[in-house]
Parts: structure tokens; C-alpha cells; sequence
């Protein structure tokens, strides 16, 4: 599953925020359009505390051709339901599978369309702090007054629950465990007590509030999530694009926007995204399409690291190159995408373009040529 | 409209238009239009038009209510008519579902023309077997179950089964029914599209299983379903014109036939009823139409008035086969879910309840397969609380089945994929019912004759629990009809009993038990598969020796090996088939002298061997054609020997363990003297083949080979000891010390006695050893280490025993539990040390030091 991610609205209609230069709005700022007419459209009854109807926000993340709402999230429509369903539940959110899925994005757009702000987010690392999480001090004022309302600093969770909006947690398994536990006893009272503020110090989430966190149950370096967490949320796995013809769609599409946001006017030409996707398909299954059995690189080859590569190659291809786009641009990308940290996927790759691609003709064979700049990996 | 996309509702029950045709102007597809072509269905005074999915619980529900409520004359159902006579035993009430009528035909038809093909490969092909499984709310049964309580008149209408339109149309065994139009539908995939919904299956429970709607909402929606799967198809609009394949024009012209001659019949018993008539929403989309059009056509006759050979009886059915997800794709997914909608019938939130059920049943599994994060009762009340909640989402007036998988796997996994919840889901989903038989439903004869054999061998086949068989088939003439019986039975795929234990005709190791020992046990799957033998024969006998014949053809179709044709032999020997045994042996000598392989040749020397070795419980007479054969095989191999020379490498590369091509050769050479020395049922030219063998030896320039040839010539006594030894100090003091090993590896692999028996050959291997560096020896050591794996323990010791004073270490004690890796590693940090004290000048140490002794 991967999300596509249109270039930003020349004007965004949200006041108050700075400037359109920025790199990358939030969902709620670059769809707000699309919003904006679905709040209008909705007849629907709300859950307490939410923006938009389930239906609507449904129809945010699906698709709806009558309002003139994108898709954004495709392959797996049950798992919108069921993600939506779980939100308005009393437990949390947590969305799971390989890299490159759409996971954060998924995350993202739902916060948008339930609550209208996605940027209450917790972003797991192995040093993130649960001050970071809940609320921590403003030094000089603690000093000066003693703690005060006002020398209290709340982090994206208590602000959530204050506001009774969705709180992101990217890579929750990043954090440390006792960092994640502390995520249990509010997902279960649903309150905090901040016990330097006395009887003032509880906070109670007003209704609308939720969690819905993201991680990498494979990655090195993860921390094992605890069994009291666990049950506090429910588990979506969100699998990559099984269908080559949809994965290639969004390869297309996604590139396009992206060249465009870079004010390039080529798209990829269409043997070579056939390339990328077959070749993309046989690296990820293990089998080619005449069906030799490949040794599977273990590098990620995500519907998102597709797209990367033809946008790459497509800046190869225009800013180094003569303008166009072949196999041996592609096959430089590919490259970078695969040779990781595994030095054995040299190998795997150099296997491939033997066994499978010397054999093919037209893009192929530039891709193919790319060989001789693998260096020796045997 | 959808599931969870668009406007709610449902499109027969709301005002909104259904747009999913290909051309949207017409009035037929307007809701409207569509519940009037419903109520013309069903409002017929002469025929009522009922529109069905099979194994669809609201249909069953809704054509029961019906034949209540109108008290047809006659209720027909489709089916070939041949089928008429289980219909009794069907609606017996000692009959538990599932059952299924089993059919087979054996197309006789097309003999005269291709008798080459008869008994070989066309076998396969003329052979058919079909299934029309039921189950308790399957509508056909439901239909004739409330038929039979108003006294209506019951019968099938379709084609029959034995009609060669059939044959031409069909391929394999298949079921009667044709879910996978429903699958393959681009008008049924679009609208589940456009509704949200994922599949054409949960399609079918939003607009039909969970909507609860009306009879004739309920008719105008599934009679919808089939317009749009034959428009979806054929791209054709009119539902008239509709076009099908030949064999729906040809099965809708026999189901409207039927229809019209009961209708002639109702009309002189001047009866009221109506005849209800209850087809696939497929084939209703036309029926109606080519009743009103079609004239009357004449019984068309069987060509030639030959009919193809068919038969077909009750067979008990389960639940896992009749889920479209693992059987004949015969019908819709998890029917165990389908039977609790079933079952609560009168329950007021029947859905709601069985959700319950299912629920609690797989948190209970998953509680039981412990692990991480079971389901605790909080989570089992989340879930329910999640499929309402989808249920409201996807806006449907019951829970229906894709809610109820969704929420379990929402709230009962615990980490990536979930899939234990995904299998308890679908284990729960499916469900293991089993049915039951009536008293007095009759057996397919091939059952009836299994029954019978069973009984006359003494075998139980009263009760379900497994029963082990000890066969002493050496001793006991019953014990050896038993075997054969029981070998015939898996061979045509019965599933009775299975073998644990037994002797293995072609192969030396296990010879010598003497009994075989099975595990029998009477399962839903025996049925299952006497019925599918069915179309093999009609008796075990029959059947076993049908099914060995097209095995015979298909082997004999792409070029067959002399040793797959013996293990045919052997198994037609097992089963008892002893007719089948010569014309197999006869195409094996045959094809002998066009075997190009000496493996093959080889091999099946071997097995013919051990095949006439233990022909008394095989039945010996049937093989009385195996001498012919194995003089055969013996004149093949002499002159294939030879020739094999150029297949053996040279020198160096062919080091043992290697598997090159001289190692096969020289196991080859092993199995052909082997046999020729000691098969004494074989009068056989010994001088052929040591000129072959000397023939072998002169063209090739293979160590192995060499090594081998003189072992040969050693062990039957043509060179001495001495000679043998000449040679072998020969090729040992190569310099290249692959020829040494190769040569070694050879002698030993075909007369391992020689190193204790030949004076001096030990001391030979010594001698080498001793003289190289230890660089050398490591080199060479993975090689000799192969050479000497042969050895078994005892002959090891034996060699050590030798070897001890070769060595000048007395009787050395053997160190066994050193791996050559550890080996290799003392030998080198050995060298390593003695380098060491050479460059720090203290080499003197060296020599001082007591030799470790040898290295063997």
C-alpha cells in the first residue's frame, strides 16, 4: 500500500501558517480543499470529538469521484474500516508491516480527516523521553513561580488529549520499553495526573482522543513492545501492492508529481516502468516471470522505493544524462536501493542481471550494462 | 449505494437507479423494472421462476416461505434427472448434511474410431466424475424438503450427466454447479467495487445474506445478480438474447424441456399449483423467456443410441470440501458460517448470535494454543463491539461475514500478519461437519463391492477409530489378499488405509522384514474417494487394473525408464493385478535395446533381482516374464559399458566425492557384476561382460575406473593379490594425488575386503602418507577421507588393527570422536608451531621431539 502524495496546493487555504515554500505540508493543509467540500457534503452523525463522519473520512482516504476527493490510500480498503472502526473504540491504533507501506502516511491522513491536525506526533527514537511525550517544564519559570500551569510545557499527548484530537506515534518500538509503558495506563484511564500541579494537576482526554502509533516489528534495533501494551491496541498489518498493474499506476502518477514539483516536464517512458516494476515484482517474490527461482535481496523494496528510484533516474536521466530515460539510469538506482547494509545483495543482484536480465531485450539490455559498475562482488 | 462508499441503502429496497451495465438507458435496469421482472417470476399460474445461488441461506430461507405459501403441484429442481431416484433419500430425515450426489461417466462413445487410444493415455479423458454436494440450507434440498411437506411432485431438470454435451464441455472432475461465472464476472467485480466491498462474495452477503429483505426483494436481487454475471460475460444487454456457451444453450434447452413436459402432465391432471422451479440465478435470467419462446423440440436422440457408461449413488460430504476456498469451487466460502446463519433461523438477530459464536469460538482457540497476548474477555467483548460497529459502517442491516473476520482480526492480533487468528478464523469459518448417510441409501457399486471385499477379507469397516493391520504376507495366503487389497485401494486414491511398515521389494535394506504393517481407518474421506474411483471401475479389482493400464499409457507416452516400468511391475505385482504384469514386461524388452543410459540399465538389473527374489509373496507365476527381462538387461548393459568411457574425466578433476560422472560409472559396474555374479535365475554369458569391462578398462584413462576394474578382477578371482597390489602401489605413488585417491576410492567402492585381505596394500597407504608434508596431507585429506567414509565401524576397526604396527605404534588406540575439521585444525596449528620455532632458531626441538606416529 503506499498513498499518493500530489504536489502541495499553490495557495493552502489553512491562515495563520507560514509560507507554501515549505517541503512537505501536512495533510490537513494540503488536502484541505478536499476536506473542506467532504464537511460540507457530511449529513452523517459524528462520533464525539471527531471532525468528519466515519463515512467521510472513509471517503478521504478511498476516494470519492462525486466529490472530487482522491484516493490516497490504496490496495486494502477492508483495512480502512477496520483502522476507522478501532479508532472509535476505546483502544488504540497500531499500524505494523515492512518498510515503505505507507504506514506514517496512513497514520497521517487519518489524523487529518478525524481530528483536522496531524501534527500532534511523537516521533520514537531510542532517546525520546517521556517528558517528550507527555509535558515537561519551563525551567525558569518553575524556579521563579513554583509549578504553574503556566510553567508547564505539554508534549503532543497531553496537547491531544486537552484537545480530544488523534496523537501520532511514529516507530513506537524505537522507544524504549518503559518510554512505550508509559503509553498504557493512559491508553487504559484515558487521563494523566501531573502531581506538581495538585488537585489543578489532572487531565482528563475529552472525547475524540486516540492513538494510532506505527512500527517495524523486523528492524534491527527495536524494542520488543510489552504484553500489557500490546492488548491496549489493536494490530493492522499494512501489506505492500500485490498488483503490478496498480503498483504501476502509482509508480507513474507519483513520479509525474514529483518530476513536476521539480519543474521537470519528462515522465518515465512506459517500457522502462514496466522495467522497474517486473523487475521490482521478480526481486521482491524470488521469482522471475519466465520463472527461475532468484535469491531474494534483503534490502526493502517498497512501492515508495520504486517510485524513488524513477524519480531518480528520471534526475539522472535529465540533469547528467541526454534527457532520456533508459534501463541503465533505472540500473543505477537500483543499485543504490538494494546495496545496503547486506553485502551479500551484491551478489544476489549481480545474479539477477545474469540469470534473468541478460536474457531480455530492449531496456533490458541497458540494464543489463549496468553490471560492470557493481565492481567485483564475488 | 455501497457497502461503505456512496449513498446508503439498499439499491432494490431505496429509490437510487443501479448503473453497472454497459449501457445504462434502458428501462430493464432500473429498479423498478427489476422488482416487476420478480414479481412476474414469482407470481406465475403456471410456472414460478425461483432464482437461486447455491448454498445461499437467505434463498433457502425465502423459496421454503414460498412453496408454504403457494403448495405447488410440483417442485423442480436443477440437477439431471437421473438424479430423481436419490431424492428420497435425501429428504430421509436419518440423512445429515452434507451429502453430495456423486456421478460418473466413462465415455464409450468415441471407441471405434481411436481404439489405439484405449486403456493408454485417452484413458483419463474418457473418464468423468462429478459432484452436486448439498447441505442443510442449500436451496435445492430446502426446496425439496418443503415440497415434499405439500405433497408436491419432486424432480430434477438440467441436462443429465451423461450427455456428451457434457463430455465435450467439461474437463476433470468438477461439481455441477458454476460459482466461478460469479468470480469471473467484470460486471459482478465492478459493482463490489464500487460498493467497497472487497469481493464478489461479500457482494452477494451485502446485497442479499444481511439485508433482510422481502421474497421478492430478495428474488429481484439475486435474479439481478445472474443478469448482470450473463450480461457481465456475454456483453449482451437483452436478457432474451442473451448468448451463452454451447453447453448452457444446451443444459437451458433441457431444463425448459423438463419444465414443459411437467407442465403438459399438470395440465391433464388438471391440477391448481403451480411448478416451482428453482435454477441458478445464472440460468433464471433465461429460463422464463425461452419457456414463452421456444417451441416444443424433439427428444433429441443418443447418437448411434449408444449411451456413455455412468452411474452415480449418495456419498457422505464435509464441510472443508464444500468451501469454495479449498473443494470444487462449488459453492459460497465458509460454510460453517452460513449453517449457524442457518441454525438460528428463528433466532430475532440471527447474524448477531452466530457473530457471537464465532467470536467466542476463536478467542477460545487462540486461549487455547496459548502464546502472546490471548484473547482476554475484555477483547472478546471489544470485538463484538468492532463488527457492530462495521456493520454500521459499511452500513448493512445485519452483521455479515466479512465484519465478523475483520473484527477478529482487529482485536485478536497480537503482531505482525496475525496469522493464528487468521487460520483459527478460517478453521471456525470452514467448520468439520461431517454427514450422514440415511439407513438404506444406496452405494455406488465400487462402494458396495469395497464393503464387500472388506467383509470377505475380515477387515472392520464398522467404526471410525483407526485399526492396525499386521500382514504376515510371507506365510499367510489371506494376509496377501489383504496386502493387495489394500495396496489396490491406495493406488486408485482411496482413502482407507495406510501403509506404516512393510518390506521393500526393490530394495536390499528392509528385505527382510516380514510384514507389512497398515493403519485402516473408515473415514468421510473414504467415501469421498470411492466415490471419485468410481469412474475408474466398478469393482476394487476393476478399478485398481483400469487405473494401472492408463498409468501403463502414460508412462509408455514419454519415453519411459526400464526402471519406472519395473517399479510398475512391482506395484501391478502389490496390488494383485498379475494380467497387467506381462504386457509391461513385454514393452519393457521391447524397449531395451533403445535404453541409451547405463544408470537406467543398471538400476533396473538391480530390481529385477530383488523383484524375483521376493516374488513367492508377490505371487511368483505372474513373473515368470522377469528372467527374459533381466538376460535383456545384461546383454544392454555389455554394451554399454564400453561406450561409457568417453563419459569418464580424466585425471584430476575427478576427485572423489565429487559426484562426477565416473563415480556413477563405477557404482554402475558394481550393480551390473554384482547381479551377474550372483543372480543364479539368470543363465548369463560371463564372458561378455569381462570383455566389456576389459573393453572399459583400456579406452579410459579415469583412476576411479581403473581402481575399480581391477577390485572387479581381484574379487572374481582373474588377477592375484599380488597383481593388484603392483598396480595400486602404482597409481599411489602418482604425483598428482587425486589418481591415488581415485584409484583407492574405486577398488574400495566395489571390494572393500581387499585393504585387509591384500598383504601390503595397507603398508602401500602408509608408505604415501608417511612420505608427504603435512601441507600435502591437508590437502589431500578431504579426498582419502571419502575414500575411507565407505568403511563400515567394524572394518574400520579392522584397518586399524592393520595399521597399528605399520605405524610403529603397537595397537594405536582408534580416536573416533575427532571431526575433520578438528583434524585439519591440529594439523595446521601443528605446522604452524614447528614454522615458529624454526624462524626463532630453535629447530633443533624439533627433531628431539617423539613423532606424534601415523595419520591413518
Amino acid at each position: 500500500m503506499t498513498t499518493t502524495d500530489p504536489p502541495a496546493p499553490s495557495s493552502p487555504s489553512t491562515s495563520g501558517q507560514p509560507a507554501a515554500d515549505e517541503v512537505r505540508l501536512p495533510a490537513e493543509r494540503r488536502f484541505a480543499d478536499e476536506l473542506a467540500r467532504l464537511l460540507a457534503a457530511d449529513r452523517e452523525p459524528r462520533p464525539e470529538g471527531w471532525l468528519l463522519s466515519p463515512r467521510r473520512v472513509r471517503s478521504f482516504l478511498v476516494g470519492d469521484p462525486a466529490l472530487g476527493v482522491t484516493r490516497k490510500f490504496y490496495g486494502d480498503d477492508p483495512l480502512v474500516d477496520r483502522c476507522l472502526v478501532t479508532l472509535m473504540s476505546n483502544r488504540g491504533l497500531l499500524l505494523v508491516g515492512e518498510p515503505g507501506t505507507a504506514k506514517s502516511m496512513l497514520s497521517e491522513l487519518l489524523a487529518a480527516a478525524i481530528s483536522g491536525t496531524s501534527t500532534a506526533t511523537v516521533q520514537g527514537t531510542a532517546g525520546t523521553t517521556e517528558d517528550q511525550m507527555l509535558y515537561g517544564w519551563n525551567y525558569a519559570l518553575l524556579i521563579a513561580e513554583g509549578p504553574s500551569e503556566r510553567a508547564l510545557v505539554p508534549g503532543p499527548v497531553l496537547t491531544a488529549m486537552r484537545a480530544g484530537s488523534i496523537v501520532r506515534v511514529e516507530e513506537i518500538t524505537r522507544m524504549q520499553a518503559e518510554v512505550q509503558d508509559a503509553l498504557i495506563a493512559l491508553l487504559s484511564d484515558k487521563h494523566v495526573s501531573i502531581p506538581q500541579l495538585g488537585d489543578d494537576g489532572y487531565v482528563g482526554a475529552r472525547r475524540g482522543f486516540n492513538v494510532v502509533a506505527t512500527a517495524n516489528l523486523r528492524d534491527r534495533g527495536v524494542h520488543e513492545m510489552s504484553s500489557a501494551l500490546k492488548r491496549r491496541f489493536n494490530f493492522e498489518t499494512v501489506r505492500p501492492i500485490r498488483d503490478p498493474a496498480l503498483e504501476r499506476q502509482l509508480i507513474e502518477s507519483q513520479a509525474a508529481a514529483l518530476l513536476a514539483e521539480a519543474g521537470l516536464d519528462v515522465g518515465p517512458p512506459a517500457d522502462v516502468v514496466d522495467l522497474l516494476v517486473t523487475a521490482f515484482n521478480e526481486l521482491r517474490s524470488g521469482t522471475s516471470a519466465e520463472g527461475v527461482a532468484i535469491d531474494r535481496p534483503s534490502a526493502v523494496l517498497s512501492t515508495a522505493e520504486a517510485v524513488a528510484v524513477t524519480y531518480a533516474a528520471c534526475l539522472d536521466a535529465a540533469y547528467l544524462g541526454d534527457g532520456r530515460l533508459t534501463g541503465r539510469q533505472v540500473g543505477r538506482q537500483l543499485i543504490g536501493t538494494i546495496l545496503k547494509d547486506n553485502p551479500d545483495d551484491a551478489g544476489r543482484l549481480r545474479s539477477y542481471l545474469d540469470v534473468v536480465v541478460k536474457r531480455r531485450s530492449g531496456p533490458w539490455r541497458d540494464l543489463w550494462a549496468v553490471r560492470e559498475e557493481l565492481g567485483d562482488t564475488r | 449505494m455501497g457497502c461503505a462508499g456512496g449513498a446508503g441503502g439498499h439499491p432494490l429496497t431505496a429509490s437510487g437507479p443501479v448503473h453497472a451495465g454497459p449501457d445504462p438507458s434502458p428501462k430493464p435496469w432500473e429498479p423498478k423494472a427489476l422488482r416487476a421482472r420478480a414479481r412476474a417470476l414469482l407470481e406465475g399460474a403456471e410456472v414460478v421462476w425461483f432464482p437461486i445461488r447455491h448454498h445461499s441461506p437467505a434463498c433457502a430461507r425465502h423459496v421454503e416461505q414460498l412453496i408454504h405459501r403457494r403448495r405447488p403441484w410440483a417442485v423442480l429442481v436443477e440437477g439431471p434427472p437421473s438424479f430423481d431416484d436419490v431424492i428420497g433419500h435425501l429428504i430421509d430425515p436419518g440423512a445429515a448434511m452434507p451429502l453430495a450426489i456423486h456421478a460418473h461417466v466413462v465415455n464409450t462413445l468415441g471407441d471405434g474410431g481411436d481404439g489405439d487410444r484405449g486403456g493408454d493415455g485417452g484413458e483419463a479423458a474418457r473418464r468423468r466424475g462429478v459432484y452436486f454436494p448439498l447441505c442443510d440450507y442449500s436451496p435445492e434440498l430446502v426446496a425439496l424438503r418443503a415440497g415434499a411437506a405439500v405433497g408436491a411432485r419432486l424432480g430434477f431438470a438440467d441436462l443429465d450427466y451423461a450427455d456428451p454435451a457434457w463430455l465435450d464441455g467439461t474437463d476433470g472432475a468438477h461439481a455441477l454447479v458454476d460459482e466461478h461465472r460469479y468470480a469471473a464476472s467484470t460486471a459482478l467485480t465492478a459493482l463490489a467495487d464500487r460498493m467497497g466491498c472487497r469481493d464478489h462474495n461479500e457482494l452477494w452477503d451485502h446485497l442479499v445474506e444481511s439485508a433482510e429483505l422481502d421474497t421478492e426483494a430478495l428474488v429481484a436481487a439475486v435474479s439481478t445478480y445472474g443478469l448482470l454475471t450473463r450480461w457481465g460475460s456475454t456483453g449482451a444487454v437483452d436478457p432474451g438474447a442473451a448468448a451463452a456457451g454451447d453447453l448452457d444453450t444446451v443444459r437451458e434447452g433441457a431444463m425448459v424441456a423438463r419444465v414443459r413436459a411437467w407442465a403438459a402432465e399438470r395440465a391433464e391432471t388438471g391440477a391448481t399449483g403451480p411448478i416451482v422451479v428453482v435454477t441458478g440465478a445464472y440460468h433464471t435470467a433465461v429460463l422464463p423467456e425461452r419457456y414463452a419462446a421456444d417451441p416444443p423440440a424433439a427428444a433429441r436422440p443418443a447418437p448411434g443410441g449408444r449411451r456413455p457408461v455412468a452411474g452415480h449413488g449418495l456419498v457422505r460430504y464435509s464441510f472443508d470440501r464444500l468451501d469454495a476456498l479449498s473443494g470444487y469451487a462449488a459453492g459460497m466460502p465458509s460454510p460453517a458460517w452460513y449453517q449457524e446463519l442457518w441454525d438460528l433461523g428463528d433466532h430475532p438477530r440471527p447474524a448477531a448470535e452466530a457473530a457471537h459464536c464465532i467470536l467466542r469460538d476463536v478467542a477460545a482457540d487462540l486461549r487455547a494454543g496459548g502464546g502472546d497476548g490471548q484473547p482476554s474477555t475484555p477483547g472478546l467483548v471489544d470485538a463484538h463491539a468492532q463488527a457492530e460497529l462495521l456493520r454500521r459502517l459499511r452500513q448493512r442491516s445485519a452483521v455479515a461475514r466479512t465484519d465478523v473476520a475483520d473484527a477478529a482480526l482487529s482485536c485478536f492480533a497480537r503482531g505482525e500478519d496475525g496469522h493464528d487468528v487468521r487460520s483459527a478464523l478460517a478453521a471456525r469459518m470452514t467448520g468439520d461437519r461431517v454427514g450422514r448417510l440415511p439407513p438404506g441409501a444406496p452405494r455406488s457399486p465400487l462402494a458396495a463391492d469395497f464393503d464387500r471385499r472388506a467383509a470377505s477379507l475380515r477387515l472392520r469397516i464398522d467404526r471410525a477409530s483407526p485399526l492396525r493391520v499386521e500382514l504376515a504376507i510371507h506365510r499367510s495366503e489371506r494376509d496377501r489378499l489383504v496386502s493387495r487389497f489394500l495396496h489396490g485401494l491406495g493406488s486408485v486414491g482411496v482413502a482407507y488405509g495406510q501403509l506404516i511398515q512393510s518390506p521393500r521389494w526393490t530394495s536390499a535394506l528392509g528385505r527382510d522384514l516380514t510384514r507389512e504393517i497398515w493403519t485402516c481407518q473408515l473415514s468421510a474421506e473414504t467415501d469421498i474417494t470411492l466415490a471419485e474411483a468410481s469412474m475408474w471401475g466398478s469393482t476394487v479389482a476393476e478399478a485398481v487394473g483400469v487405473k494401472l493400464g492408463h498409468r501403463l499409457g502414460e508412462l509408455l507416452a514419454h519415453q519411459p525408464t526400464a526402471v519406472s516400468l519395473l517399479s510398475l511391475v512391482q506395484d501391478a505385482a502389490r496390488c494383485g493385478v498379475h494380467d497387467a504384469i506381462d504386457p509391461i514386461l513385454a514393452s519393457l524388452r521391447r524397449r531395451i535395446a533403445d535404453v541409451p543410459d547405463l544408470t537406467d540399465v543398471a538400476a533396473a538389473l538391480v530390481e529385477a533381482d530383488l523383484l524375483w527374489t521376493a516374488r513367492r509373496p508377490l505371487d511368483g507365476p505372474a513373473l515368470a516374464g522377469l528372467p527374459a527381462v533381466g538376460e535383456q538387461l545384461h546383454l544392454r548393459a555389455c554394451a554399454l559399458i564400453p561406450a561409457s568411457a568417453g563419459t569418464a574425466p580424466v585425471g584430476a578433476s575427478a576427485g572423489p566425492g565429487s559426484g562426477a560422472p565416473d563415480e556413477q560409472l563405477v557404482e554402475n559396474l558394481r550393480r551390473v557384476h554384482h547381479v551377474a555374479g550372483t543372480a543364479t535365475w539368470l543363465s548369463l554369458d560371463d564372458s561378455l561382460l569381462w570383455d566389456a569391462t576389459d573393453r572399459l578398462a583400456a579406452a579410459t584413462a579415469s583412476p576411479r575406473v581403473h581402481g575399480a576394474v581391477d577390485g572387479l578382477r581381484w574379487h572374481n578371482g582373474r588377477v592375484d593379490a599380488a597383481q593388484l597390489l603392483t598396480r595400486a602401489s602404482g597409481h599411489l605413488a602418482a604425483a598428482d594425488g587425486a589418481v591415488g585417491s581415485g584409484y583407492l576410492a574405486g577398488l574400495l567402492a566395489v571390494a572393500r575386503e581387499a585393504l585387509w585381505e591384500v598383504d601390503g596394500l595397507l603398508g602401500a597407504v602408509s608408505d604415501v602418507l608417511g612420505s608427504i608434508d603435512d601441507g600435502e596431507f591437508v590437502r589431500r585429506l578431504p579426498g582419502l577421507r571419502s575414500v575411507f567414509a565407505l568403511l563400515t565401524p567394524s572394518e574400520t576397526d579392522r584397518v586399524a588393527e592393520h595399521l597399528g604396527p605399520l605405524t610403529g605404534g603397537g595397537a594405536a588406540p582408534i580416536v573416533r570422536d575427532l571431526g575433520e575439521q578438528a583434524l585439519l585444525a591440529n594439523v595446521e596449528a601443528s605446522a604452524a608451531v614447528a614454522r615458529r620455532l624454526v624462524d626463532d632458531g630453535l629447530g633443533a626441538w624439533l627433531a628431539a621431539a617423539p613423532d606424534g606416529g601415523g595419520r591413518g
